[in-house]
């Protein structure tokens, strides 16, 4: 059988399997009469997409311009609110050694609505529209890559976007000024892009770009420093669900991921493994953490680059993850004792402590986020909304923020404090593609 | 099936009846292509509503009810293309629909065949997996494809050439491989 009858004969077979839910029909039938009183799924998308257009409209309210004209006023879009949740912890055991040494709360958010990417501060002020896809073609929006959870966006005043340019098949990963509006390209590709991933020291100086066949260092100013050879053996740079790159804190040091070509996923049974490359090197090389496979995913490197955290997926497949630890040279390879299947949110910055979400969570159902001291192993969890994703800590490693949505499927963002006793901010973006925030410092007596 | 007539004059209830008919009509066959190109129950469906609601946004603008399903089609597909340009989210095969459908495959083909085949469709691109599906699944030929995405023909042959290329090229790895274990 060759190529096209296979494919033939598989897209028969998978067609077969595909039934749409009786409530899709349901819902679909309502849009019509979605005007009316009775908002079934489809009819709040549509209201979410009629929403979303006037949100961009609104965005004007005698500030914004649009493609160069003036929008009429609308109503208020962004975030609307902060507010403090009473919702009671379910944690156990409070970090020791970690005290809280300020009062970081979200300061700027960003996020797309249409094919531009907003921002405005976490009170709603001063929203401003900062990509211009009318002038340049280009589509801007949510950069997922990858990874989980999303790589952090925000490097002091600038914030990375991807654009997509349909008329000539075009991905341009630009870092957009904040203040300005200005963007450097850091990287474009046309044509054929199965894999991106990205990663941005912390200080957002140099930039590790990954897709499938290349790993390049790109500096801020867009200039490429260095490029890494595949290790022998290996066909291919990442894995397509997860995260591949990580930085230390110095970003001096990145973990990155190879493969075979039958490892491309999470759970493939191919050969795969985690290397850490100096990227002070003269020729950064990738150097493996284990002789032998590291039997893991999404390794993540320790701020001070001596450790590495993974998830392990269970015999049986995913989900069920459970985190593991290793040191850089290969030693001391052990499972924490999180008190459920686990992945990595992300470490403190510190390095004494990981963020972690509950892996496999049940549609509906809360979802348990924690922080555990990986010298000890105590931990705390609290119980979110379902579906919460990590999404950072402050700079202080005093607080950390996940994200979930509202019920019309927009972005929540929710901040807690590293012992997550309790929710200290609710913030509604107001819109479903949500890009990251950044935190601000608000002193004690304010 | 609603002819042109339906859609002459109507207003009100009448264009959303009309729209709500042949929306439960496309219903299926728009589910199954949205999936089989995205790859994922939760996409299709949101793909299927957000296509459904731009068709309603622009329903004024079809002005014959025979050309719905080319034009709610290209909807459609431009839904899908974007979900998979823009939300690059990437999915974990489902391995088990796959085991499930082994004791039914009278032929014999084997499981590792089938996650070879949707392993690398996966890692097309949102134009090579379009064209794909419509060539190899609804039979479309090249001018149709052609029509239905927007694009010259000569881009049409060119995106399934690559795209077969790739397909074949993984395939024959995948399969070289098992034979080396």
């Amino acid at each position: 059988m060759n190529t096209q009858q296979a494919l033939k004969v598989w897209l028969k077979d998978e067609s077969l399997r595909w039934t749409p839910p009786p409530a899709l029909l349901v819902d679909v039938i309502a849009i019509p009469h979605a005007r009316g009183t009775s908002l079934s799924r489809t009819a709040r998308v549509f209201f979410v997409a009629a929403a979303a257009a006037a949100l961009t409209l609104a965005f004007a309210a005698g500030v914004i311009f649009v493609g160069g004209r003036s929008v009429n006023p609308g109503p208020t879009p962004g975030p609307t609110s902060i507010a403090t949740s009473p919702a009671s912890p379910s944690g156990t055991v409070k970090p020791a050694s970690l005290v809280p040494s300020g009062q970081y709360r979200p300061g700027q958010v960003a996020f797309v609505i249409g094919d531009d990417v907003f921002v405005a501060n976490a009170d709603g002020s001063d929203q401003r529209r900062i990509t211009n896809s009318a002038a340049t073609g280009f589509s801007f929006g949510l950069f997922e890559g990858p990874n989980y959870p999303n790589p952090s966006t925000w490097f002091g005043d600038r914030i990375l976007v991807l654009g997509w340019r349909q008329a000539d098949d075009t991905d341009s990963l630009q870092l957009i000024n904040l203040a300005g509006g200005t963007s450097i390209e850091l990287a474009r590709f046309t044509g054929l892009l199965s894999y991106l991933d990205v990663a941005a020291t912390p200080d957002g100086s140099m930039f590790a770009v990954e897709t499938d066949e290349s790993l390049s260092f790109i500096s801020d100013h867009g200039s490429v420093s260095a490029t890494v050879e595949l290790p022998d053996g290996y066909d291919r740079w990442g894995v397509t669900d997860v995260s591949s790159l990580s930085w230390s804190t110095d970003g001096g040091l990145l973990s990155v991921t190879a493969c075979t070509a039958r490892c491309q996923k999470r759970g493939d049974p191919g050969l795969e493994n985690t290397f850490v490359v100096d990227v002070r090197a003269t020729i950064p090389k990738p150097i493996p953490v284990s002789v032998d496979r590291l039997p893991g995913w999404n390794a993540q490197i320790s701020p001070d680059g001596q450790r590495l955290a993974y998830e392990v997926v269970p015999e049986q497949g995913w989900p069920g993850s459970r985190i593991w630890l290793i040191n850089r040279d290969g030693s001391n390879a052990h499972q924490l004792d999180t008190p459920a299947a686990s992945r990595i949110g992300g470490w403190s910055p510190d390095g004494a402590h990981l963020a972690f979400v509950e892996d496999s969570q049940t549609a509906g159902l809360p979802a348990t986020v924690g922080v555990i001291d990986v010298d000890t192993g105590s931990y705390s969890t609290y119980q979110l909304d379902p579906e919460a994703t990590f999404e950072d800590w402050s700079p202080d490693g005093g607080d950390l923020s996940f994200v979930t949505s509202t019920s019309d499927n927009l972005v929540r963002l929710m901040t807690l404090p590293n012992d997550l006793q309790s929710t200290t901010g609710v913030l509604d973006v107001g819109a479903t593609q949500f890009l990251g925030a950044s935190w601000q410092w608000v002193a004690n007596d304010n | 099936m609603l002819g042109e007539r339906a859609l002459e004059g109507s207003e009100g209830a009448d264009r959303a009846a009309a729209f709500e008919a042949l929306a439960r009509q496309s219903l299926d066959s728009s589910y199954r292509l949205a999936a089989l190109i995205l790859r994922d129950a939760t996409e299709a469906q949101d793909a299927v509503h957000d296509a459904f609601v731009q068709a309603w946004q622009k329903w004024s603008s079809l002005r014959d009810a025979d050309r719905f399903d080319a034009w709610f089609g290209r909807i459609l597909l431009n839904v899908c293309r974007d979900r998979l340009r823009r939300g690059r989210r990437w999915q974990v095969v489902d391995i088990s629909a796959a085991l499930d459908h082994r004791d039914a495959d009278e032929q014999g083909r084997r499981v590792d065949d089938r996650l070879a085949i949707e392993r690398s469709f996966r890692h097309l691109s949102a134009d090579h997996r379009i064209v794909i599906v419509l060539r190899f699944y609804l039979d479309l030929s090249v001018d149709e494809i052609a029509e239905r995405v927007g694009v010259p023909s000569g881009t049409v042959k060119s995106r399934l050439h690559v795209a077969l290329r790739q397909v074949g090229g993984d395939l024959a790895l995948a399969f070289d491989e098992e034979g080396d274990e």
